[in-house]
This record gives C-alpha cells, sequence and structure tokens, in this order.
C-alpha cells in the first residue's frame, strides 16, 4: 500500500472518522517488515493492538469455571429444594412411606410364610399297615440318601487322593 | 438447557471481559479473579437471561462495575477515575524515549494513562473491534460521547508517539 493512503488512512484513524475495515488495514500495514520510516513512529500502537487482541485467560480457566457451575448446579438443586417448607415437609412424607411400605412388604412376606395352609391329614395312616409302608418307604428312601450322601463323599476323595492333596 | 447456553454462549467471551478488566485494574492476576466472580455472578442470574436485550453489553457492564469497585476498594489509582488527564506535557528526554519506546509494553502504559472513558472506548474499538453501536450499548454512552472518547484518546496516543519520536530523533542526531 503506498504512503498517500496509509496517511489518509492514518489522519481518519486519529480524527476517529475511520471504519473498522479500514483500521484492519492498518494494522496490517504495520505487521509489515519494511514500512515508510515517517510512519514507523506509529508501528508499537498498531502492533500493540494485534498484540493485546491474543490476550486470554489461561487454559484451564473455563474448565475449572465450568467444573465449579456444575457442582453448584448438583448441590444448588437440593439446597433449593429443601429451601421450602413445603418442600420439606414432602422429603419426610417420602421417607416414611418408603420406610412403610418397605416394613408393609417385609410382613407380608413373612406373614405368608406362617400362614400356608398345610393339609397334614393326607400324610395321616389310615390302616397299621399303611403306616408300616409309610414307615418302610421312608426308612428305604432314608437310606437311599444316605448311600447317594456316602458314595459322593467316597467319589470326591478319590478326586483329591488323585490330585495328591492328602497323604495315604 | 441453561449450562448449555452459557456454555455455548457467555463463556467464549470470557476472553473479552478479562482484557476488559485488564485494562482497568492492570493486574493480570487481579483481572482474571474479577471475570471468575462475574462468570459466577452471571450464572446465578440465569433466571433473568431471558430478560436480557444484549448479553454481551449486560456481562461488558457487570465486568466494568466490578472492576472499578475492586480498583476504588483497593486504593489503586492508576489513573483518575474521575477523567483527569495525567499524560505528560513536556517532550520526553532522549533518555525516557530510549526507555519507553522500546517495547509495546510502554502502549499499555500510556493507556493506563488516559481517563477511563476514553481508555475503555479505545479497548472496545481498537482491540474488540467493536462498531460504535455496541460500545454505546456496552458503555451507556451517546453516540457524540463515543466518538469524542475515541478521537481523544487516538490523539493524546498519536501526541505522545510523536514527542517521543522527536525526542528519539533528536538523540540520534547529537549522537
Amino acid at each position: 500500500m503506498d504512503y498517500d493512503n496509509i496517511q489518509t488512512l492514518l489522519e481518519r484513524y486519529f480524527e476517529g472518522n475511520s471504519s473498522l475495515a479500514e483500521e484492519k488495514h492498518l494494522k496490517a500495514y504495520f505487521q509489515q517488515k519494511e514500512i515508510d520510516p515517517e510512519l514507523e513512529v506509529y508501528r508499537s500502537l498498531f502492533v500493540w493492538q494485534v498484540e493485546e487482541q491474543a490476550v486470554s485467560l489461561s487454559r484451564d480457566f473455563k474448565d475449572n469455571l465450568l467444573l465449579e457451575i456444575e457442582a453448584e448446579q448438583k448441590v444448588g438443586f437440593v439446597r433449593r429444594f429443601l429451601r421450602h417448607p413445603m418442600s420439606r415437609a414432602a422429603a419426610v412424607l417420602v421417607l416414611l412411606t418408603g420406610m412403610w411400605w418397605a416394613y408393609q412388604t417385609d410382613t407380608a412376606m413373612v406373614d405368608e410364610g406362617v400362614t400356608a395352609e398345610i393339609n397334614w391329614e393326607q400324610y395321616e395312616p389310615k390302616t397299621k399297615e399303611e403306616a408300616l409302608t409309610i414307615t418302610r418307604n421312608a426308612m428305604v428312601m432314608l437310606s437311599k440318601e444316605l448311600n447317594r450322601g456316602t458314595a459322593r463323599v467316597a467319589k470326591e476323595v478319590v478326586k483329591v487322593r488323585q490330585l495328591g492333596r492328602i497323604d495315604q | 438447557m441453561s449450562l448449555h447456553y452459557y456454555r455455548e454462549n457467555i463463556l467464549p467471551i470470557s476472553d473479552k471481559l478479562f482484557r476488559f478488566a485488564l485494562r482497568i485494574v492492570g493486574d493480570r492476576s487481579e483481572a482474571e479473579d474479577i471475570v471468575q466472580e462475574v462468570m459466577i455472578k452471571i450464572w446465578n442470574k440465569r433466571k433473568d437471561w431471558e430478560f436480557i436485550d444484549n448479553m454481551e453489553a449486560w456481562c461488558v457492564k457487570m465486568t466494568r462495575n466490578l472492576s472499578i469497585d475492586k480498583l476504588r476498594s483497593k486504593h489503586r489509582r492508576t489513573q483518575d477515575l474521575d477523567g483527569l488527564f495525567h499524560l505528560k506535557d513536556g517532550a520526553a528526554t532522549p533518555l525516557e524515549t530510549a526507555e519507553s519506546n522500546d517495547t509495546i509494553h510502554h502502549i499499555s502504559k500510556l493507556m493506563q494513562e488516559l481517563p477511563e472513558a476514553q481508555r475503555l472506548v479505545m479497548q472496545l474499538r481498537d482491540i474488540e473491534e467493536l462498531s460504535y453501536k455496541e460500545i454505546m450499548e456496552q458503555l451507556d454512552m451517546t453516540m457524540p460521547q463515543v466518538k469524542t472518547n475515541l478521537f481523544r484518546a487516538r490523539n493524546k496516543i498519536k501526541k505522545r508517539l510523536n514527542k517521543e519520536g522527536n525526542g528519539l530523533r533528536q538523540h540520534s542526531n547529537l549522537a
């Protein structure tokens, strides 16, 4: 850009009549290495303006700010909620309802166990033979279960021996 | 919803608020504290957002008020808040010129010496590249006030640079 043009722009700038586009032009001009020596005196002003535009907050400022706001938002909700007496009453009501429901559920489960009806009569023997048969069957079942248990233990012992974990 | 809006629309202007606060208090760490406080305040006032016409102007005003409050409370009068002008009238000595002319930091110092209104108008125009209308809204000024303050600020800087330039040239000739 020629000297006269820049001189005109500078005059407009110092009179406060330059447009933003013209001011950008001036900034660009003074960033150049070689400029008119007569205008050198103004260089620091325009170079300073460009450098100032790059001044910014430290890198983690925004991250920390957002973290702080997010934390405040979470705590803030509970605080704001509990600030009103009605909210506090509602919170207590919900808590009590929850406790009552838990208690009721627990009691119902216990009651169900106690009140379940069993028809014991069906197991009552009607004759001596029947009683003998039932007792024999019970003894056979018991014997079978015992045998099964013994067999399982023996099997496990064999396995352990094979693994060499116990001495003969 | 609020957090999303905050992240997308308000957080991005924090750098601008920081530069603005920095221009008033002149201390990086203090400006950062101010922006932190402003950003939290803005978040806490999220119920009012829907009633705010120009969010950016609102944030800038809040930053400006808080920065001035902090400055006043600490009696750190880096320049006259009532609008008096403190730039030196005499031509800079060659030594002063040599000391001051070497860095861009010097312009920051000159800016800090400007009255608050002039400094903030120049900041919003030359650094943030806002239109006159936007500056009016953000600083609660009329158009003539914006233009007058900008004209005065730039001219004071210009005169100072010219004096220092002359001083430097005279010094070179003597050498």
